[in-house]
């Protein structure tokens, strides 16, 4: 039951976060809402299959993940996002911290890879680390600035929140198997939720003039 | 048993004869027929290998294996085509249309053979329901890739992002399907209020946004 409505919660933040992107991107035509629309539309549809799945069979998925398919192209799409919103100096940039995304995500890949699927943890963590190292230069970057350019640092930060959000739901799920409330799981699937809520916000006011 | 590949052969053969006859000009069309029968075709061999290998039953092939494997195998063609001929934008969605149909027509022919066609309502149902929904993913796909094929950091992602959204709307169609009563009638009616919505959101809210795209 506690699973059920947080997969109902998170399809409900997901479907209001394309509605308003969408909105946005028919009102102002920019590619950063066009990106979010996408990332939240395929984190939306991910969701909508398993919870469907959920509610309908009392189970969930099996064999194959089909939600995975949604839920690895939102992550992809977050990244272009990041991407775009990007300045050339930034990229530019050097900075040590950076690589932390790659060592805190390279034990937990393994970690992972011990407990399930290969090359599904493969696809994931790369994108978590390649997530997370945009999001540390980018907030390292925006935090040295003033003005429009300082205001990115609210964006990383939400990204920066669903990564360590991801990697907390899964590494509880290795160790814990429950979905009811006294589990982790069910905590940390809720700390992802919120943190899905803030990327709209976040990325509103990165690019608002 | 389905003599599957029989139905392919009899299904190809006239339409062979009649792309041959047609000249060249149209003999696009014919090769996306062709194309989305052989996904079809294709697709349902590898469905019925993988539901071996993972040893799933009817249930979990129908709804978790089949629209994985559905989706990848009808976007082949595709992909072939925009790496090769760079086809303009309007041309990706009429190809992205024929492979969907033609998959759709193939899948339903093979159904019928295997079932029979003595329930008039049922087959109209799964006729509207089914084919449309191939054709909306078709649709989805073709309007999808025609825009991200044209700007460059789109490609990839796009290709990836359109995969996951068809493949996941037809495994909700088939997972509604499955569940049967009154639930498998909203899957029938999802494809065809889908293509509506799509139709209406393109007309009304994006038009002016992918014309100043576009301009840009």
């Amino acid at each position: 039951m506690a699973e059920l409505f947080e997969n109902f919660l998170q399809l409900a933040v997901t479907t209001i976060g394309v509605i308003i992107s969408f909105l946005k991107y028919g009102k102002d035509h920019k590619r950063i809402d066009l990106l979010l629309t996408c990332f939240y539309g395929c984190f939306a549809l991910g969701a909508l299959y398993w919870t469907l799945y959920l509610f309908l069979y009392s189970t969930t998925p099996q064999v194959f993940y089909v939600s995975e398919f949604g839920w690895i192209s939102s992550a992809i799409f977050l990244c272009i996002l990041q991407d775009a919103m990007a300045y050339q100096e930034e990229r530019k940039m050097k900075c040590r911290a950076k690589w932390l995304s790659l060592m805190i995500g390279i034990p937990l890949l393994l970690l992972y890879c011990t407990y399930g699927d290969v090359l599904s943890n493969l696809i994931w963590c790369g994108l978590m680390m390649m997530l997370s190292y945009c999001s540390i230069r980018g907030l390292i970057y925006a935090r040295g600035q003033s003005g429009e350019r300082r205001r990115r640092q609210f964006f990383h930060i939400a990204v920066l929140c669903f990564v360590a959000s991801e990697y907390c739901l899964w590494t509880s799920g290795c160790f814990f198997s429950g979905k009811s409330v006294m589990s982790p799981s069910f905590w940390f699937d809720l700390l992802l939720t919120a943190s899905l809520i803030g990327i709209l916000p976040a990325a509103r006011k990165a690019v608002s003039t | 048993m389905t003599y599957i590949e029989n139905v392919f052969l009899c299904m190809l053969a006239p339409l062979l004869v009649a792309g041959i006859c047609i000249g060249r000009r149209q003999l696009k069309t014919f090769v996306f027929c062709f194309a989305g029968m052989g996904a079809c075709l294709f697709s349902a061999y590898l469905n019925t290998f993988l539901a071996i290998w993972y040893q799933a039953n009817s249930f979990t092939a129908t709804v978790e294996i089949a629209p994985v494997v559905e989706e990848v195998v009808k976007l082949l063609p595709l992909l072939f085509y925009l790496l090769v001929f760079e086809p303009k934008p309007a041309r990706i969605r009429i190809a992205a249309l024929i492979v969907a149909v033609s998959f759709a027509t193939f899948e339903n022919i093979c159904y019928l053979s295997q079932n029979g066609a003595e329930a008039f309502s049922f087959i109209l149902f799964r006729g509207f329901g089914t084919g449309a929904m191939h054709v909306v993913c078709g649709a989805m796909m073709g309007a999808g890739l025609s825009y991200a094929w044209q700007k460059p950091w789109l490609k990839a992602a796009g290709i990836c992002g359109l995969l996951g959204a068809a493949t996941t709307f037809h495994a909700i169609y088939n997972l509604l399907v499955a569940y049967g009563g009154a639930v498998q009638y909203v899957a029938y009616a999802m494809p065809v209020f889908t293509m509506i919505a799509g139709r209406v959101i393109l007309t009304v809210f994006l038009r002016t946004a992918l014309t100043t795209e576009a301009a840009n």
